[in-house]
């Protein structure tokens, strides 16, 4: 839908000044979820977001931590507004908690704080954070593999007062964090996200008082008409056509065939419609998410070919359409589990680039990896007592794209600004020992433009009682090439204990003893352009350097070299059938 | 004692001295176009200037940027690097991140070492210290011979868990200065005593990487000064805000990284000295950058952890923030919306009006179209601005945006100190603190003219704009002390701190400090040591840095007393904390200060009644009306002069734009200081 007034209403300096504030406050309320919060998930992995929001919850400014919370914050104050029956019954003062994931679209640990804002006793506008709660309650700590149901997920909270009036609500913030197996943790980050919010009203209301509400409105018509037209500019340039696109998840972790998203991309004169009819219906495992996270999803592999760089606000997504089929993975319902949404979503992301391959070359990319290839550990420390829960997503291979080689061991598309623990610190925090971690040699899919390489890290475990769980996974549809390039490795786990080796994708706390070793190999990216292309000198390189090994370079590249990497030219020209 | 003191800072254009001269009791500046092909050249010029007899010289220290410039311009020398067999990709590994996360083309910053030319030794050592496997010594024989072979200049060797016990990176380095004398080794541990292999492997890298380099100019430099008759110590500006000698420089490059841009950040300190200032930002605009600063309660900001360049670097660091482009800021149309920054035009072709072929409106066009640049008298006359052109580039946005000339150049300006005031904030918020508690300090050729409209966005109430803004870093560098910092990584419950093993490391830390020290001429008795310690709640990762109170020795007491400053510490940056909640540590730290005698600046008496005359008067902007405004040589204001904006004070190096609602005072010490009427 577009906007109706295609004109601006504001002094051009003065809009400018306060996008920059909106964005500025954003960045603010999240500076501050990150370094208050006391889940390492929150301020090492930065699973949380934070925005503005004007009264119609339009974001101002928003700033993520993660790159898939586009869209939910603004989704959930809407469904927040409706449930409490509607703007009037929000109090100055209030702040609301809710979880529930068939209104916020994600899994129960992603928690959303909003608090409506004031000026003069009128409600002008939202402030909102979300933030990935280490644990919730579910039936496994942080939260099940094979879960079949929300019950089995954790405590489901509906928008909930925890502050009425500026007053806390202690018994509820008592009775939440009760229901987690971390209090402290929890309280720790029910604190640092009510401050959050307060941050961002505070900021709120200075722009206000500054620049006057009415000023304020203008400007933030042209903010938003400014990113319509942006957005506009670009995909008007694409061909106006129908596109699809399909791959498969592996599995929902419980029922072992096959998940599919289908997806049709429609281009019209600079308005793109994204449809996933086609997709499965609900998982009977927890591959699903309600609708909210669905529109962020899409809206983000939108954003990622059309407006990469540019801050989000109200008026981006204008001439985006997102349409899914009713119970479908997509539009989860009650009591469908939720609590693994986001490995479809990744899937989703990947292939619309796939579908717009011959649209915009310049800008789309092979596949990568993937998935997050999740590594839990837990059990019992006994060098100092205690137990643990350790959370882990892998790093792997980038998709090769018309400029150059994929990125070697990255974090997967869902997770943005996540950093991989160190080993010096993973082995003084957890009774479990790292033998390597290193590249993974001829994952990357072959190419005209190599795919980026996966890894493959080595985990032994020093005490006994140690559990395992994974969540790997596109191994049934590994990073695709484009243009004629290549597949990149699948993932594998290798689990060698007193019983033999054993190859595992997911599993459920697997007992681990001391000496059992867990080898995990993540994916390759996909490769670009047919690989008989790739110049026979860059070839040469990825060898010296280790990446490739000499008979992959023969069979994918049709490059023959010595050992030392001399290019045999004969052989190779006769390869390559020249 | 000689009769001078000297301080020289080379930047990408002019090397800056400023002199201090005991016979007149006086500072004067310097200032001389850099001489890339070898530096020195200019440092003897600017000093043979000024100075007949290098033999008068009694204190001379130095802001390099050799070292800083061979990284940024991947200049270094051939580095291999040696590490623990199962971990030759922690170095390319990097943390596997991707800050811009909707560019499905993000990369990693290209390593400064190739695959190939990382080698693995067998070794292990366990988070704990103890041995899990002996370093086997025949393969760092085979790692050697392979580097001989290959041709490197310099060496790294990083151990996994070698923060907590360094002696397979000891052992292994003994070895290869046996078998390769000549290579330059950096053992990881001796430049950052810290876990995180990522990040210390890289922390050494860039020390190997510039250590030659570093090495190579400070030989000749300390032959040149010989040769000149000076014979005294040539003391580097580091990082941390503190000196250190040339000799000690050489081994430990990466503590000079940030040697330049520190010195500005320093000069706050005798403000805070002289004027009592105990909360300044500091704001370093120049042609192509904006630099934030700060002093905080007394002290410099510090950071034992920065990144540059996508590059870790784990050294105790003053802060220097880079936002933005400075005057360079293009002025850019996005969405028919009007943007400012961060793109810059760079020096070449620069702003239109510097007249290289550059067509695009920048903050600095929109500064001379205003009137608040002298387009005759930029830089002291020695670059003439081309007003036609600004006001070319300028009119041509003007025209897109709908708004005329004068409104828009206002509006250019406008944007650009909103959005550094602005990441001051969030800069500012990060830390806890309110910029309203603060003074701006401003300087650099461009800081004095932005310095009150920042501070009005900020709601500051006070401006300083120091004697010499234009080469106030090199200033800086009189204000300092000797310096060196120890670390060793320490992680325990706060409860269950065993006060002799942590004594022990303190003591440990204390020698390794005092003994570099020692060796660079100051006496025990001027040796002042501070201990810190990073600290956390268990379970949190980020550490807050929380002094203990004095350097007595460690009891119960003041370990208690640690635990609260903490809990306070907490309270102060995040708004909240848990008095119940366990504390542990994380790293401790020693800092050791070698007092120097320094010559303070004393205050000159304040004249009343004296006013000062504009040499000449001009239209310049003020919120869209051209007013008639004074345009004031500096060295015509004497102490105690009171004045009115708008008024504008030209010098040297710099330009001071006072808005019509400010007043201007010259103090005893010839600052100029801003405040809101």
């Amino acid at each position: 839908m577009a906007t109706n007034e295609m004109k601006f209403r504001g002094n051009p300096i003065t809009t400018e000044i306060m996008r920059n504030a909106f964005i500025s406050a954003a960045k603010e309320m999240n500076e501050c979820l990150y370094r208050s919060s006391y889940s390492p998930i929150i301020y090492e992995s930065k699973d949380c977001a934070a925005g503005l929001f004007d009264e119609n919850a339009d974001a101002l400014g928003l700033s993520v931590g993660v790159p898939m919370f586009l869209g939910n914050l603004e989704v959930t104050i809407k469904a927040t507004t409706e449930c409490i029956g509607g703007i009037e019954n929000y109090n100055e003062g209030d702040v609301y908690i809710i979880n529930d994931s068939y209104m916020t679209g994600a899994h129960l640990n992603d928690m959303t704080l909003l608090s409506p804002i004031f000026y003069q006793g009128r409600l002008c506008g939202f402030t909102a954070n979300r933030a990935h709660w280490l644990d919730i309650g579910s039936k496994d700590p942080g939260y099940p593999l094979d879960s079949t149901d929300i019950f089995q997920e954790g405590i489901r909270i509906p928008p909930m007062k925890i502050m009425d009036r500026g007053v806390l609500n202690e018994s509820l913030a008592d009775m939440i964090c009760r229901n987690t197996r971390f209090y402290r943790s929890a309280r720790g980050d029910l604190n640092a996200q009510i401050a959050a919010c307060k941050t961002g009203e505070k900021r709120f209301a200075e722009i206000i008082e500054r620049f006057g509400y009415d000023t304020v409105r203008d400007s933030v018509h042209d903010i938003f008409l400014q990113s319509e037209i942006m957005e506009k500019e670009v995909v008007s340039k694409f061909a106006d056509g129908v596109y699809h696109a399909s791959g498969y998840l592996d599995n929902d972790g419980t029922v072992m065939e096959p998940i599919l998203v289908n997806l049709t991309v429609t281009i019209k004169d600079g308005d793109m419609t994204i449809d996933l009819e086609g997709s499965s219906p609900s998982a009977k495992g927890s591959t699903n998410c309600g609708f909210a996270q669905t529109i962020s999803a899409t809206r983000m592999a939108y954003k990622m070919i059309v407006s990469p760089d540019a801050p989000v606000n109200g008026g981006c997504f204008k001439h985006l359409e997102i349409r899914a089929p009713k119970k479908s993975i997509f539009t989860a319902e009650e009591p469908t589990a939720c609590a693994w949404y986001f490995s479809s979503l990744g899937l989703l992301i990947d292939l619309v680039p796939k579908a717009l391959e011959e649209v915009c070359p310049e800008r789309v990319s092979a596949a990568h990896y993937g998935d997050s290839m999740v590594v839990y550990l837990s059990g019992m420390d006994q060098r100092r007592g205690q137990n643990y829960l350790y959370v882990e997503a892998t790093v792997g291979g980038w998709g090769a794209y018309e400029a150059a080689d994929g990125a070697d061991a990255l974090i997967n598309v869902s997770n943005g600004a996540y950093k991989n623990i160190p080993v010096e610190v993973f082995e003084n925090n957890y009774p479990v020992r790292i033998n390597r971690f290193q590249l993974r040699q001829d994952s990357g899919g072959a190419g005209r433009n190599r795919g980026g390489l996966g890894v493959i890290k080595e985990y032994e475990a020093l005490y006994d009682d140690t559990s395992l769980y994974l969540w790997f996974e596109r191994s049934v549809t590994p990073a695709w090439g484009i243009k004629g390039g290549h597949a990149g490795a699948k993932p594998k786990v290798e689990v060698r204990d007193s019983s033999g080796l054993h190859e595992m994708l997911k599993v459920n706390a697997y007992p681990m003893h001391c000496g059992t070793v867990a080898t995990a190999y993540t994916g390759g990216g996909g490769g670009y352009g047919d690989p008989l292309s790739r110049e026979p000198e860059r070839v040469r390189e990825d060898y010296l350097q280790g990446y490739i090994s000499r008979q992959h370079a023969e069979a994918e590249y049709g490059v023959v070299l010595s050992e030392d990497g001399a290019i045999d030219q004969a052989a190779t020209a006769r390869l390559r059938g020249k | 004692m000689g009769r001078y003191r000297v301080s020289v800072d080379i930047g990408g254009t002019f090397t800056d001295f400023v002199f201090y001269d005991s016979k007149t009791g006086e500072y004067r500046e310097g200032k001389v176009l850099t001489t890339h092909d070898d530096l020195s050249d200019a440092i003897i010029a600017g000093l043979d200037m000024e100075i007949a007899d290098y033999a008068e010289i009694d204190f001379f220290v130095h802001g390099t940027t050799v070292g800083l410039n061979a990284f940024l311009e991947r200049r270094g020398v051939r580095v291999a690097i040696i590490t623990t067999e199962g971990f030759r990709d922690v170095y390319e590994l990097a943390r596997g991140d991707r800050p811009e996360m909707y560019d499905r083309f993000y990369r990693k910053p290209v390593p400064l070492v190739k695959r190939s030319d990382i080698y693995e030794i067998r070794e292990r050592i366990l988070y704990d210290g103890s041995v899990s496997t002996a370093l086997d010594e025949e393969s760092v024989r085979e790692a050697a011979r392979r580097i001989a072979e290959k041709g490197y200049d310099s060496v790294v060797i990083c151990l996994i868990n070698s923060y907590i016990n360094p002696a397979h990176e000891n052992q292994a380095a003994d070895l290869i200065r046996q078998l390769l004398p000549d290579l330059q080794i950096t053992a990881s541990h001796v430049v950052a005593r810290e876990w995180r292999e990522y990040e210390r492997t890289s922390t050494a890298t860039v020390n190997a990487y510039i250590a030659p380099i570093v090495k190579e100019y400070l030989t000749l430099l300390e032959n040149r000064m010989e040769g000149k008759d000076y014979h005294r110590a040539i003391h580097i500006m580091q990082s941390n805000g503190g000196l250190m000698t040339s000799g000690v420089a050489k081994d430990k490059p990466i503590f000079t990284l940030m040697s330049g841009p520190v010195g500005g950040a320093i000069g706050k300190n005798s403000l805070f000295e002289t004027l009592g200032y105990r909360n300044l930002i500091g704001i370093d605009m120049g042609g192509t950058s904006f630099d934030v600063s700060m002093l905080i309660d007394g002290k410099p900001d510090l950071s034992t952890e920065t990144y540059l360049e996508g590059f870790p670097i784990l050294s105790p660091m003053v802060n220097v923030y880079t936002i933005g482009a400075g005057g360079g800021s293009l002025v850019t149309l996005e969405g028919k919306g009007l943007r400012v920054g961060p793109k810059s035009a760079g020096s070449n072709p620069g702003p239109a009006c510097y007249g290289n072929g550059g067509t695009q409106a920048t903050v600095t066009d929109a500064n001379l179209a205003l009137g608040r640049i002298d387009a005759e008298n930029f830089l002291g006359g020695r670059m003439t601005l081309d007003t036609a052109a600004a006001r070319r580039a300028i009119q041509a946005v003007a025209d897109e945006i709908g708004l005329d000339l004068t409104e828009t150049a206002e509006g250019i300006c406008q944007i650009a100190n909103a959005n550094m005031a602005g990441i001051i904030r969030q800069i500012t918020v990060r830390k806890g603190i309110d910029p309203r508690d603060f003074a701006i300090v401003a300087f650099g050729g461009a800081g004095p003219m932005h310095a009150a409209f920042i501070a009005e966005e900020l709601g500051i109430q006070t401006v300083i704009v120091p004697q010499m803004p234009g080469t106030y870093s090199a200033w800086g560098m009189h204000q300092c002390d000797l310096r060196q910092d120890a670390v060793r990584t320490y992680r325990e419950n706060l409860e269950n701190v065993d006060i002799s093993r942590i004594s022990g490391l303190f003591q440990q830390m204390k020698d390794e400090v005092s003994a570099i020290l020692l060796q660079q001429g100051v006496s025990a008795e001027q040796i002042i040591y501070e201990k810190t310690v990073d600290m956390r709640y268990v379970g949190q990762d980020y550490t807050l840095n929380v002094s203990f109170r004095s350097d007595d020795e460690i009891t119960a007491e003041s370990i208690a007393a640690l635990r609260q400053a903490y809990h306070d510490y907490h309270q102060q940056v995040y708004g909240h904390h848990n008095p119940t909640g366990a504390v542990e540590t994380v790293n401790i730290r020693m800092s050791g200060i070698g007092r120097i005698d320094r010559v303070q600046k004393t205050a000159l008496p304040e004249q009343s009644g004296l006013q000062a005359k504009p040499y000449k008067t001009a239209q310049v902007i003020f919120s869209g009306v051209p007013q008639q405004t004074g345009i004031y040589r500096r060295e015509d204001l004497r102490p105690g002069m009171d004045m009115q904006g708008p008024a504008v004070i030209e010098e040297l190096s710099s330009t001071t734009v006072v808005p019509p609602q400010y007043t201007l005072h010259v103090d005893g010490y010839e600052n100029i200081i801003l405040r809101k009427r």
